[in-house]
């Protein structure tokens, strides 16, 4: 290889990797402080970029917009961790998750209303424009300016936690929280302090990356999961962890395109999983994540309604009588629509399986999900048109796949079960963008016949009422076996585990066989929902396995109720729905979703489920009905912890 | 009566630290059988590599006579080992007969089946009812255990730990942080489910009095190292332990 | 303008419409591979035909007498720029046909759904304009993805479908009886700039490309375009970058290390933009010459400003065309938004009046109707005369190839044209079309 390549693809890698480690050291600060995943990073790094665009367009200069926008960024931060995460550090890491998702579709929308959709130039400096030899060869002396503007700031930062008394503080506070409120530290402050700071960080990653990257509303969806990658690699809370990491995986970045093209897609990942296999605590991991900062708990355990409660029966019947009204009433569309809505809420209940009852953070659900609806689609395609034939073939392999994931990356928890699966996903979206003649690419699996339930022309599904009869069959039957199945022996097992997985195994129960087999099943939940979702489309697309998806069901499970099975589907359900309709009315949907989400988790965090048990009882106190509010399957409240 | 468990040139090392070492600790059957010494003695680093949460650095543990080193938890629970923690370990979202009944499952055959309710393994869940009833809990049964005060706790775990069956039951200061009073109720419901039960406890116990009053042996550590061993009256008069451990003073 | 009721062909109009009429059937002799027995349904509008159409223009939009389109565009994710040209320009198209009387008397009424640029949302977005607002046709995405499910949805539902894709399988490979599409194809840009650049700037050519379907595309058509062409032609070396993807600093240092003459990007949107201005900043402008296929875009030129400067790119559409349809169009279009039209604009206003074209000449909005035709009608457009073929649905027009050059009438950059080939020229012989219609 050329050398001068060579020398031009460690520069490339380096200065990428700078900036990654902008936005990775703030993430990986945030979460060793508070043990928060600070989904909307990425979006204050945006931010930062607009805000220092609008200071150039201002007043013509670029170090101005380097001062004040990360200023103004920080203020932001500081403001958002006031108003929300302050209020709900007590609670479960999921929660953090989902409120700062939240935070992120508000953010990214309201740019979109100020700044337009368009991408947007961000002039450099005119000192440092053009290029600038290095020998043989020529390199943008921007790039250069970047790679030392980033280590300068970096180092700054270093020198703030390693000599400073806030730094020693903060250190204190990743290691022992306890330790730092005995000295009498009010840690809070420091919370928000530390949030504020790693939005300057954001904010400056934001500027210095405007001129050289396109300044656009979705910059920060793109890198976000880049630098979550580099936090895990390097170590979560750690800082010299995410700086090696960052320069690390630049590097690997810029020389993978060049030695290994065809693996570019793939290459963060394995890295990822390689990490997380061998040395889970990262590279530079120095202490183990806190145990309880990736449990989940409830406050209240609801029992998943019984199929013959009466209220369950309305519901199913009136489902029952939909079809009938289409063409009068309303159009077929709506009856499709309902049907997607069972889909998902298939695919939640797979998901609540694992994650409301194990306890497992899945982020990679979209695999089942798209593994099913790929396999549907080929099988249909090309050996047999039989719903019947080719869902027991989409659940067997997605099974066997979750099987498999789930034995790898058995040992891990929390956070970093979350980031393997995460990871396994996005490899299964890589191959099907890249393996072009079994899933046409990014073009999807197109062709795919209208199925037939039973195959040779029996009970075709291409039909909207057909389809949903089945579709709502399906959706019961899987719910009825699910919750039978958390009842029985195995099932009482794995809610313990999600409980308490140490008390279990000193039970004498090995519960990696329990957790292995109970993601398997959820694989294969998750495998009929993809094979539903297919038989439905006639059509599969690689973005059926990207990480929004299984981000998506996350959001979806929380929005309904985690841990309750029926929570996740009616959240589920409605987020689908909601999303539908309005993004028919607004073009701000996303604004209206986020906010819809922030102020869930905010006021009702056992899920949508028990708001409506609390306005039961309200009315229940004021009409005097009394004996005060009846304590049945879902009424628990939703008092915080 | 017979050796239970055995310990030879126990050793555990964390980096240049050594938090056990060449430990060699015999427990007989049917005895109640105490650890103390100051903290960082390795108290709980030795029940740790004993029920294989830690992997030992060398030496070798036999339980009934069968090499067990390097086995996992699950597996020496297994074997009829059953240990509480230092900070309470129950399943706080399920209720106090929840918690005992999926210990009690474990002896079932159909302790994993899927297809059946498991209100159907009526052994485990009349077991469970037994055993609440034996620690004083069977009025609060339906509730969740999240919800029981700290020594309610500590007798809940201690119900989930005897469903196991166990042969040997291994508490972690079982009474820490408690009052005199639930302290001694605790003690005395141990030491009762022992006799009748027949199973051999292992301790550990910060209370010097009760540990006095209650043990047929005592295990002395010090720095991760056995400094003594024998009766409560040995263990009182040896001068070892009254100079590094009670600092001079009279027990 | 008052009567006109576009400024494109508002002159020969009615003699146009007479004269189609009479060889309607005729046109329509090229379709007879088609299965007839599908066309046979009763349903017509019989509001109006072909010859009374000038009397519209006073017609109040009772329910019943308008037709609905359905638009999908990518307004939000990776493409929400170009949507907002894309709906701007079908907007405009609707208000003005409307406001001239419609088509035929009969209103259009728009609604417009936004895809995401997400195929799945795309579908389900589409079943919704079908199946709840009950449109008559479907028109837009941008994405090939999106595009193409689109296509094969509105196959099974029998409905017209109007995309605005450039990938060449569309009307390539997978060519629906109901997908007519006016966009270029990428294989039409190819045969318009490949060859003249192996002319002016060698025979050494280096290809990236998003891997995408359209940039997959892209790499195809010009490499064989251009080896075609001339027999030398060497492909030095070939890369490709995510969708999507920021930083292309590794292909532009690839690039500059090898001695490719020039070098042809497969890429779109936000990736071209970020191309342009990275290659900038690497100075590869004065090293090897930068071709694009859709570099001309007015969205890329005003994102990527000086950086766009001094590259070539095909031109599908650019606001500085001299033609007379086209500056009616752009003074219609400024006069409504305050800013200039982009291709996305253009396209979306081209497909409105050849659907109105179709619809008037079928005198009825029953899909078999407008699919027979919509081959048999033309439009004077403003890039030119246009007309769909009928064995692939495939339009054509004069393609041109341009340099981007400093700003002129706009702030910014402007577009000289090099060199323009007929339609003709331009796409490929049905008979090399692998699918037939």
């Amino acid at each position: 290889m050329d050398v001068n390549l060579l020398v031009l693809q460690l520069l490339n890698g380096l200065a990428l990797g700078v900036l990654y480690l902008l936005i990775a050291s703030g993430l990986s600060v945030i979460f060793g402080m508070t043990d928060i995943i600070n989904f909307a990073h990425g979006a204050l790094y945006m931010l930062g970029a607009y805000v220092g665009l609008s200071v150039i367009d201002a007043t013509g200069s670029f170090w101005l917009a380097l001062l004040l926008a990360p200023l103004s960024i920080g203020v932001v931060g500081v403001f958002l961790e006031r108003t929300t995460l302050h209020r709900i550090y007590d609670r479960d890491p999921l929660y953090h998750i989902i409120l700062t998702f939240g935070l992120t579709l508000m953010l990214s929308d309201a740019v979109e209303f100020i700044w337009g959709k368009s991408p947007q130039q961000f002039p450099g400096p005119d000192a440092i424009t053009g290029a600038v030899a290095l020998g043989p060869i020529f390199y943008p002396k921007y790039k250069l300016f970047l790679i030392v503007a980033g280590i300068a700031v970096a180092g700054g930062v270093w020198l703030l936690f390693e000599k400073t008394n806030f730094g020693l503080i903060v250190r204190g506070g990743a290691q022992s929280r306890q330790t730092v409120r005995i000295m009498g530290i009010n840690i809070s402050n420091y919370f928000t302090l530390v949030f504020g700071l790693a939005a300057v960080l954001a904010g400056v990653a934001g500027v210095l990356a405007g001129p050289f990257l396109n300044v656009t509303p979705t910059m920060g969806d793109q890198i976000i999961i880049t630098a979550f990658i580099v936090v895990v690699v390097g170590g979560l809370g750690s800082f010299r962890g995410s700086v090696v990491a960052a320069l690390l995986i630049g590097l690997v970045q810029s020389l993978g395109t060049v030695f290994v093209p065809q693996l570019t897609g793939f290459l963060v990942y394995l890295l990822m999983i390689l990490v997380l296999l061998v040395r889970p605590q990262g590279l530079l991991g120095e202490y183990e994540v806190r145990s309880d900062s990736t449990k989940v708990t409830f406050s209240e355990i609801i029992e998943p309604v019984s199929i013959t409660d009466k209220r369950a029966l309305g519901l199913l019947g009136v489902l029952a009588l939909v079809p009938l009204g289409m063409g009068s009433l309303y159009s077929p569309y709506f009856v499709g629509l309902l049907s997607l809505m069972f889909i998902w809420a298939l695919l939640a209940l797979s998901l609540d399986m694992v994650m409301g009852y194990m306890g497992l953070l899945s982020f990679g659900h979209a695999a089942f999900f798209g593994i099913g609806a790929y396999a549907t689609g080929l099988f249909t395609m090309h050996v047999f048109n039989s719903f019947v034939a080719a869902a027991a073939v989409a659940i067997v392999v997605a099974a066997g796949v979750a099987w498999i994931i789930g034995a790898l990356s058995i040992r891990l928890t929390g956070v970093y079960f979350a980031m393997i699966t995460l990871a396994f996903a996005q490899m299964f979206h890589q191959l099907a963008l890249t393996w072009n003649d079994v899933t046409g690419g990014s073009d999807g699996l197109t062709g795919m016949p209208t199925v037939d339930l039973f195959g040779a022309g029996l009970v075709s599904l291409g039909d909207t009422a057909t389809f949903y009869y089945f579709a709502l069959f399906v959706t019961v039957a899987a719910y009825v076996v699910t919750v039978k199945l958390l009842d029985s022996p195995f099932g009482r097992v794995v809610t313990a585990i999600r409980e308490s997985e140490r008390r279990v195994s000193f039970l004498g129960y090995d519960t990696n066989v329990y957790k292995r087999r109970a993601f398997a099943l959820s694989g294969a939940i998750g495998g009929l929902a993809g094979a539903l979702l297919a038989t439905y489309q006639t059509f599969v697309s690689a973005g059926t396995l990207h990480w929004v998806v299984s981000g998506d069901v996350v959001i979806a499970m929380m929005f309904g109720g985690i841990g309750t099975l029926f929570g996740p589907m009616f959240g589920a359900g409605l987020f689908i729905g909601l999303q539908e309709i309005l993004s028919s009315y607004t073009d701000q949907w996303r604004f209206v979703l986020g906010l819809l989400l922030v102020l869930t988790v905010m006021v009702a965090p056992r899920g949508l489920i028990t708001v409506y048990s609390s306005v039961r009882d309200a009315v229940r106190l004021r009409m005097g009905s009394g004996g005060g509010p009846q304590r049945d399957a879902a009424t628990d409240g939703g008092e915080n912890r | 009566m017979s050796t239970i468990l055995e310990t030879e040139n126990l050793t555990k090392r964390f980096g240049s630290l050594t938090a056990n070492g060449d430990v060699n600790l015999t427990v007989e059957s049917g005895t109640t059988h105490s650890v103390i010494g100051p903290n960082g003695a390795g108290k709980s680093t030795l029940f740790n590599l004993i029920t294989g949460l830690l992997e030992p650095t060398s030496g070798s543990i036999r339980f009934n006579g069968e090499d067990i080193t390097g086995e996992s938890p699950h597996e020496v629970a297994r074997r009829g080992l059953a240990r509480s923690f230092q900070i309470t370990d129950v399943f706080d979202g399920l209720t106090a007969f929840e918690n005992v009944r999926v210990a009690a499952q474990f002896a079932d055959d159909r302790r994993s089946s899927m297809w059946r309710s498991a209100d159907s393994l009526t052994d485990a869940g009349g077991r469970a009812t037994e055993i609440l009833e034996d620690v004083g809990l069977a009025d609060r049964s339906h509730q969740r255990a999240a919800e029981f005060a700290y020594g309610d706790r500590r007798k809940l775990e201690i119900g989930i730990t005897m469903a196991t069956e166990p042969d040997l039951l291994m508490l972690d200061e079982p009474t820490a942080g408690m009052g005199r009073e639930d302290t001694i109720s605790t003690v005395q419901l141990v030491q009762r489910l022992a006799d009748e039960r027949g199973f051999t406890l292992m301790l550990i116990e910060h209370d010097i009095e009760i540990v006095m009053s209650i043990s047929d042996t005592i295990t002395v550590l010090q720095r991760g190292e056995v400094i003594a061993e024998g009766t409560p009256d040995e263990v009182r008069a040896d001068e070892e332990v009254q100079r590094a451990y009670l600092g001079g003073a009279q027990l | 303008m008052a009567d006109n009721d576009s400024p494109a062909y508002a002159s020969d109009r009615r003699t146009l419409l007479r004269t189609i009429g009479a060889a309607g059937a005729v046109g329509l002799a090229g379709c007879a591979g088609d299965d007839a027995s599908s066309g046979g349904t009763t349903e017509t509008s019989g509001e109006s035909s072909g010859e009374t159409s000038t009397s519209g223009g006073t017609t109040g939009s009772s329910s019943s007498e308008t037709v609905k389109v359905g638009w999908l565009y990518p307004s939000t994710g990776p493409y929400g720029g170009l949507a907002t040209y894309q709906e701007q320009g079908a907007k405009l198209a609707i208000k003005r046909i409307n406001e001239n009387g419609g088509i035929d008397g009969t209103q259009i009424e728009g609604f417009h759904e936004d895809t995401q640029a997400d195929p799945q949302t795309g579908t389900q977005k589409a079943r919704k304009l079908v199946q709840q607002d009950g449109v008559d046709a479907l028109f837009g995405c941008i994405s090939s993805s999106v595009g193409s499910a689109v296509a094969g949805y509105a196959a099974e539902e029998n409905v017209p479908f109007y995309p605005d894709v450039a990938a060449d399988g569309l009307t390539m490979e997978n060519c629906q009886r109901t997908t007519f599409r006016y966009e270029t194809r990428a294989s039409q840009t190819a045969a318009a700039g490949a060859p003249w650049a192996v002319d002016n700037f060698g025979t050494k050519v280096w290809i990236h490309n998003a891997d995408y379907l359209w940039g997959n595309s892209v790499a195809s058509a010009w490499e064989k375009t251009a080896k075609d062409h001339n027999s030398s032609v060497e492909v030095v070396g070939s890369t490709t970058s995510e969708l999507g993807a920021t930083d292309f600093s590794s292909y532009i240092s690839q690039i500059m290390s090898s001695d490719a003459e020039w070098v042809v990007t497969g890429l779109n949107g936000g990736d071209a933009v970020n191309f342009l201005k990275q290659s900038n900043s690497y100075g590869l402008k004065s090293e090897k010459t930068l071709v694009s296929p859709v570099n001309s875009f007015q969205f890329i030129r005003k994102a990527a400003g000086e950086a766009a400067q001094n590259t070539y790119s095909a031109i599908r559409y650019y606001e500085g065309f001299e033609s007379d349809a086209n500056s009616e169009f752009v003074q219609a279009f400024t006069d409504e938004y305050a800013s200039a039209p982009d291709n996305f604009s253009h396209v979306s206003w081209v497909y409105m009046y050849l659907y109105k074209r179709a619809a008037e000449k079928a005198g009825s909005f029953a899909t078999d109707d407008i699919v027979e035709a919509q081959t048999a009608v033309s439009l004077d457009g403003p890039m030119g005369t246009t007309s769909y073929r009928e064995c692939d649905h495939q339009a054509a027009r004069p393609y041109s190839m341009g340099e981007i050059v400093a700003p002129g009438d706009y702030d910014w950059p402007d577009i000289e044209v090099m060199t323009t080939i007929e339609a003709d020229e331009a796409t490929v012989p049905c008979s090399s079309v692998s699918c037939q219609l």
